[in-house]
């Protein structure tokens, strides 16, 4: 099946926030009521209640223009090779057929590791079900034939939901768009980043402006660990089991040859 | 079919472990294995019938946790009570020498039940020497990635990153040593006698003193009395 | 709106001024959004914080808070020295060829004909001049130097740049580059739209900043046009219906003067003074006599119009008059019905304290309001002593209120205007909670009970209440297609309803046929006795189909339905050339065809009035003089003149009068002062609540998105008060203090004001004491003074002080 991904053109967000209201509405996610902190954004980052936020984020490079206030959505990428679902111990994350990364509440055992492995580091523990969530891109929606919750109430279409070779053909347009129209760093985002993300940004300035990481990595100690340490390092406890049990029989039939070992042994 | 060597109180013994260290040892013992089962439950794949036994995955990451509290809780018991002895023993380690690497490298003959000439052995011999250093290392990084993972959110996200794989392989090791080390303090032949020492205290005196002459000379020998004196 | 949402993608150019539309009406950047991405429209935003309309805007330029006139002041300035007008337009749909009376003047801030006693004026002496047989004088080159083009050019000249950035605080390239942008829109193909809110209307001279606007739409010839318009964004889902409907003081159902005792003795004098001679009002009295058909079916209109409350001349009864009347116990009884004003109203608490001189009061809202518990200890929590009002304690009380619960619009039929105009239906969606009732239903509760009490009276005072014709159903739920039938009208036969009117021009002034509100009539045209078909708000064709081969320009004509006959963008006849053609193939609204006026919407036109005919191009109908209105007669003046908020930091740069001189000072001793209080303070909303917070701090969803009251200050005014961004501080003002959260940002920016540094904040005011997201209501620092024609209250612009909490 095509991929199919969530775009977000930042350059059409007014920061309304419905998107984080409507996930919090589909996914009947309870409230994190945080007192204002001096800024417009909810909380510092995603929560275990709340899978996306809208981040605001204000810079003043050049004192003679205008100030520019950036807004940015962000929940998970919903990598193609998500670092997630590498470390899980359980190996409850999965991605579906069409792209989108999931988890298997009923297996997971709310250790954190996908949290910390993840690059954007978007999975979070929600202590009152003892898991770690983030968003699905509604994918029970999307097999219904709807488009996710937050892009079905987005009132200025700066979210929109399809097959993902499309919506980067869209993306490129968007960016040549506003290339020449005042944004002359206008990128996209998710496109190369970790291999590909299956969610697109239309940026409309480098990345590191919108607070999110120029080129993201996976820690390297993941691969690592993935593909060395854990497929073969845990036969040693096997090994440990299976010589101990060799012994045992080898020591008391050599021990029956040899005659009683007992009190001396190391003759 | 005989499995640990037979208690032998008709022959002298001499104490080998005070009764500091044996609770510390044996509630390590039972802590550990509770940590491991938990562990591998929470872990692996195909260990769901194990999670029954502790009322599911929390149930089991309960039991994990307060496990591992206790496992803490002994060392600090151990540091408070004997902590002479844990500089003895350490003092001991430090006495790594020629002996024990000739000690370590025939013995996986012994291991298999073939005699070996083995070179005198201080208290601990070579094999035991790694133990001892391999061992509470691995458990000192279980403890602390442990914690660190409980409470990711006051520790740096780079150490939280660190500590999940540490853990792993920690504990991979410490498994690996404590198989090791409960066969052969136990159920081998040859040093089997030594469970005695961790369960009751004492070794038998021959034992002693044909597994760990140098110990055996420094403890409980002529020289050793001369200096009690 | 003169145009509608959807509208917004077929213009070249947005000014947004007064608005925070990307907040407050997030869809219409649906629509501006597709303008940008379609058509490279630019999006213009003035305002005094950079805000998120800002961050989405091409040009952003800030100004001080009421100065619009001296910014609009200077764009026309502008575009009058640089000949940037529209000029056919405006010498054929503006009232710029006229000569204006000798008797106008304007002297040192002053028009001719001020009265000081009185703070009005004799609006006689700005006539137009007439001739011999009684029409407008012209001139048609519009050099005369007594025509209004040429009055207008005097007037703004001295809007020069330097002195509007002087008064405006606004960087002069930022000026100029708006200026430039906008003006652009005067070529004949271009087209530009200006959407104001609040931010506008809000202000002592409110009217008068929306009449700039209004001129400057003229002068670039952007009004009746595609794209184009003066487009009040409304506050509120249903502000544009509940104005329609008269909710105001000074109007009675389709904004037709409301009756005053002494200068409307009876219904022959009513009619003769609120008819004008010329222009589609001359059809006044066909739509009072069916209006009050409508409402005593069995009586003449003659008889009835006595029935109907008549104001005491001259007095006001606006928002801030009524809670004045309360504060003076001259008022007993109050329904608070859908209003919180303990949060919402200006000088909150003046106003809490006005409530407790009540009697009895009756609230009706969805959640328990702050106003509802007004007599409440948690109304009484201040963060200082400051107690200007004297809050009485709930024991000192003795108002004894009643609380309906009403019910959420889901839960409920009927329709609402929105600010396009459209009347749209929305169905039930689930079942109202506990007792709560629709408040249709509360009112037809209330008239039900009512008559059954006066049932049997003789007396005459009681003849508005037993004579009146409440058909509307014979349970406590009314049949709101009885309602909506009422609203369309219908002929009298034999004193029982008729058939339905095809619209307003059927009705008429003999009695013979009722209407609820004239220019809703055409929203329910037959009964055939299927609503769904029937009520055309009910319609949700949502394909946009052309006129013949026209490009279509999103009128949507078979969506929902729009007041006045469907016509979806007014005085469209603009959209066209005088001779009939349209200005721009690309946004072909009307044009005529050579027998009949046809297009992508319903004329707003006499349908087959040839365009080189008489009267051909008079576009404004309903103007006795029949064209826009660059000229006017506004009480303070006919052409907007800057004038300097009632509280300023600084002097009128542009004259002696240093505030609005036709407003009524209330309280005079409450005017703060730039020694005491030297901080320009403004109020405003936010996208994540809603009014006074009563439908959003319920919903834990929401109080989490903007969990506190917060204050917007610069890093300047923060560095120089030692306040730390995310801590508590004190504002005050003259009318009492609030404690707030800072919100220090690089957004908002010193201003140079003739020289000076003027620092300023703003304020979200949806809070008060109940709910999930608490704080204190940013009213109680709002002063109780409102704007010269409308009295709608000053919230935006006022003096304060700021402190560490």
């Amino acid at each position: 099946m095509a991929r199919k991904t969530n775009l977000y053109d930042v350059s059409k967000c007014i920061a309304c926030r419905a998107c984080q209201v409507a996930c919090k509405d589909w996914n009947q996610l309870p409230a994190v009521i945080e007192p204002f902190k001096g800024n417009y954004q909810t909380h510092k980052d995603t929560n275990g209640d709340t899978y996306t936020i809208v981040k605001f984020i204000e810079h003043e490079d050049d004192p003679a223009a205008d100030v520019q206030w950036n807004f940015l959505k962000y929940q998970c990428m919903h990598c193609f090779e998500p670092a997630c679902m590498d470390v899980c111990p359980r190996k409850c994350i999965y991605i579906n057929d069409w792209g989108a990364v999931l988890k298997d509440y009923d297996n997971c055992i709310g250790c954190q590791y996908c949290s910390y492995a993840c690059p954007f580091h978007i999975p979070k523990y929600r202590k009152r079900q003892d898991i770690v969530t983030k968003c699905t891109l509604c994918y029970e929606r999307v097999e219904e034939g709807l488009t996710p919750a937050c892009v079905r109430t987005c009132p200025t279409d700066a979210l929109q939901f399809g097959d993902r070779d499309e919506l980067m053909q869209y993306a490129e347009e968007r960016v040549k768009f506003l290339r020449v129209n005042g944004f002359p760093n206008a990128t996209i985002y998710g496109k190369f980043e970790l291999g590909g993300l299956n969610m697109l940004y239309v940026l409309t300035d480098s990345p590191d402006k919108f607070d999110l990481p120029v080129d993201p990595k996976v820690p390297g100690q993941i691969p690592f660990w993935q593909n060395w340490v854990q497929p073969y390092l845990g036969w040693l406890i096997p090994l440990a089991l299976l010589g101990s049990a060799t012994s045992f029989v080898t020591t008391r039939i050599l021990a029956n040859k040899h005659g009683e070992h007992g009190e001396g042994g190391h003759e | 079919m005989q499995w640990v060597p037979e208690y032998r109180d008709d022959i002298n013994r001499v104490e080998r472990f005070n009764a500091v260290a044996r609770i510390t040892h044996w509630g390590h013992t039972v802590t550990f294995i509770l940590c491991l089962f938990t562990g591998l439950v929470l872990f692996c794949d195909g260990m769901d019938w194990l999670a029954t036994i502790f009322g599911g995955y929390a149930g089991a990451g309960l039991v994990h946790r307060i496990a591992a509290v206790l496992l803490t809780l002994f060392i600090a018991f151990f540091v408070l009570f004997d902590f002479k002895g844990i500089i003895s023993w350490v003092k001991d380690l430090l006495r790594f020498g020629m002996n024990d690497i000739i000690f370590v490298m025939k013995f996986p003959l012994d291991f298999l039940g073939l005699p070996v000439k083995m070179p005198p052995q201080t208290r601990f011999n070579g094999g035991e020497k790694g133990n001892s250093m391999l061992t509470p290392t691995c458990v000192i990084f279980l403890v602390l990635s442990g914690y660190i993972m409980w409470f990711p959110a006051i520790f740096p996200a780079g150490l939280v990153r660190v500590a999940y794989p540490t853990h792993d392989i920690a504990m991979v090791f410490a498994t690996f040593m404590v198989c090791m080390h409960g066969y052969l303090g136990s159920f081998h032949p040859g040093s089997g006698e030594s469970f005695w020492g961790m369960w009751k205290g004492t070794v038998r005196e021959d034992w002693a003193k044909h597994h760990h002459p140098i110990w055996y000379e420094e403890a409980y020998g002529e020289k050793a009395d001369a200096e009690k004196e | 709106m003169t145009n509608h949402f959807i509208d917004m993608k077929n213009t070249d150019c947005a000014l947004i001024i007064g608005s925070n539309t990307a907040e407050n009406h997030p869809m219409s950047f649906k629509w501006l959004t597709e303008a940008r991405e379609k058509r490279g429209a630019k999006i213009i935003n003035v305002d005094p914080r950079f805000t998120r309309t800002s961050a989405r805007s091409d040009i952003y330029a800030p100004l001080r808070s009421g100065t619009d006139i001296a910014f609009i002041g200077g764009m026309m300035n502008y575009i009058l020295e640089n000949k940037l007008y529209h000029e056919e337009y405006l010498r054929w749909f503006t009232n710029a060829t006229f000569i204006v009376a000798d008797s106008y003047d304007f002297n040192d801030g002053l028009f001719s004909g001020y009265d000081l006693a009185k703070r009005k004026y004799d609006k006689s002496q700005w006539a137009f001049k007439k001739t011999e047989d009684d029409q407008y004088e012209k001139d048609m080159t519009m050099e005369d130097p007594r025509c209004v083009l040429q009055l207008m050019k005097k007037h703004y000249a001295r809007y020069d740049i330097d002195t509007v950035c002087k008064i405006t605080g606004t960087p002069k390239n930022k000026f100029l580059e708006v200026a430039k942008a906008y003006a652009a829109t005067g070529a004949p193909d271009k087209v530009g739209t200006i959407l104001y809110a609040m931010g506008t209307t809000q202000h002592t001279v409110g009217t008068e900043n929306v009449r700039s606007y209004a001129m400057l739409q003229l002068l670039l010839g952007n009004i009746g046009r595609a794209g184009g318009g003066v487009n009040a964004l409304r506050g509120e889902s249903n502000v544009q219906g509940s104005t329609d409907w008269a909710l105001l003081f000074h109007i009675i159902p389709g904004y037709i003067n409301s009756p005053e005792a002494q200068k409307h003795p009876d219904y022959a004098t009513f009619l003769a003074k609120e008819t004008p001679k010329t222009g589609f009002k001359v059809n006044t009295p066909k739509w009072v006599a069916s209006l009050l058909k409508s409402y005593w079916m069995d009586d003449d209109p003659e008889k009835s119009y006595h029935y109907l409350p008549k104001r005491i001349d001259g007095k006001q009864y606006a928002h801030i008059a009524l809670f004045e009347a309360m504060y003076n116990k001259e008022i007993e009884g109050l329904f608070i019905w859908g209003s919180n004003p303990i949060v919402g109203g200006p000088n909150a608490n003046k106003e809490q304290a006005a409530l407790a001189n009540l009697k009895w009061m009756v609230a009706i809202d969805l959640w328990q309001t702050e106003t509802s518990e007004f007599w409440s200890y948690k109304a009484m929590d201040r963060p200082t002593d400051n107690d200007v009002y004297k809050i009485k304690r709930p024991e000192e009380i003795d108002t004894e209120v009643f609380f309906l619960p009403a019910c959420s619009s889901y839960e409920k039929d009927g329709s609402i205007s929105n600010s396009g105009r459209w009347m749209q239906y929305r169905w039930k969606a689930v079942d109202p909670v506990g007792e709560s009732k629709a408040d249709l239903e509360i009112a037809h509760m209330l008239m039900r009970r009512l008559k059954k009490l006066y049932e049997g009276s003789t007396k005459p005072q009681d003849e508005p209440i037993t004579r009146l014709t409440w058909d509307y159903g014979d349970s406590d739920h009314p049949d709101i297609n009885k309602v909506a039938r009422d609203i369309n009208g219908f002929e009298i036969v034999n004193g029982k309803p008729g058939k339905q009117l095809l619209n307003f021009t059927k009705l008429k002034d003999d009695g013979t046929t009722s209407c609820a509100i004239w220019i809703y009539s055409g929203c329910y045209p037959e009964d055939t006795g299927n609503p769904e078909k029937d009520y055309l708000a009910r319609r949700r064709d949502n394909r946009d189909v052309g006129y013949s081969d026209v490009k279509p320009i999103g009128s949507y004509l078979n969506w929902a339905w729009c007041w006045p006959i469907n016509r979806r963008i007014i005085y469209n006849r603009c959209s066209s050339t005088p001779e009939g053609q349209p200005w721009d193939m690309d946004r072909v609204s009307i044009f005529w065809d050579g027998d009949a006026w046809v297009g992508n919407d319903i004329p707003d036109f006499g349908k087959n009035k040839d365009p080189n005919g008489p009267g051909g191009r008079n576009a404004f109908i309903m103007r006795p003089e029949e064209v826009g209105c660059l000229y006017s007669t506004c009480n303070e003046g006919p052409l907007p003149e800057h004038y300097e908020p009632w509280e300023s930091p600084v002097k009128n740069l542009l004259g002696s009068q240093e505030f609005n001189p036709v407003v009524i000072e209330w309280e005079p001793d409450k005017r703060g002062t730039s020694d005491k209080y030297p901080i320009v303070g403004t109020t405003y909303r936010v996208t994540e609540h809603w009014q006074s917070g009563v439908m959003t701090r319920m919903q834990p969803w929401l109080a989490e998105l903007v969990p506190n009251v917060f204050v917007e200050l610069s890093e300047q005014l923060a560095r120089a008060k030692g306040i730390k961004n995310g801590r508590e501080v004190i504002i005050s003002t003259t009318r009492g203090d609030i404690k707030a959260v800072a919100c220090v940002t690089k957004r908002i920016k010193p201003m140079n004001i003739q020289g000076q540094e003027v620092h300023h904040i703003g304020v979200i005011w949806h809070f008060g004491f109940n709910g999930y997201a608490t704080g204190d209501p940013a009213n109680r620092l709002t002063p109780h003074i409102g704007d010269g024609n409308t009295l709608i209250p000053e919230y935006k612009a006022w003096l304060c002080d700021i402190r560490r909490a």
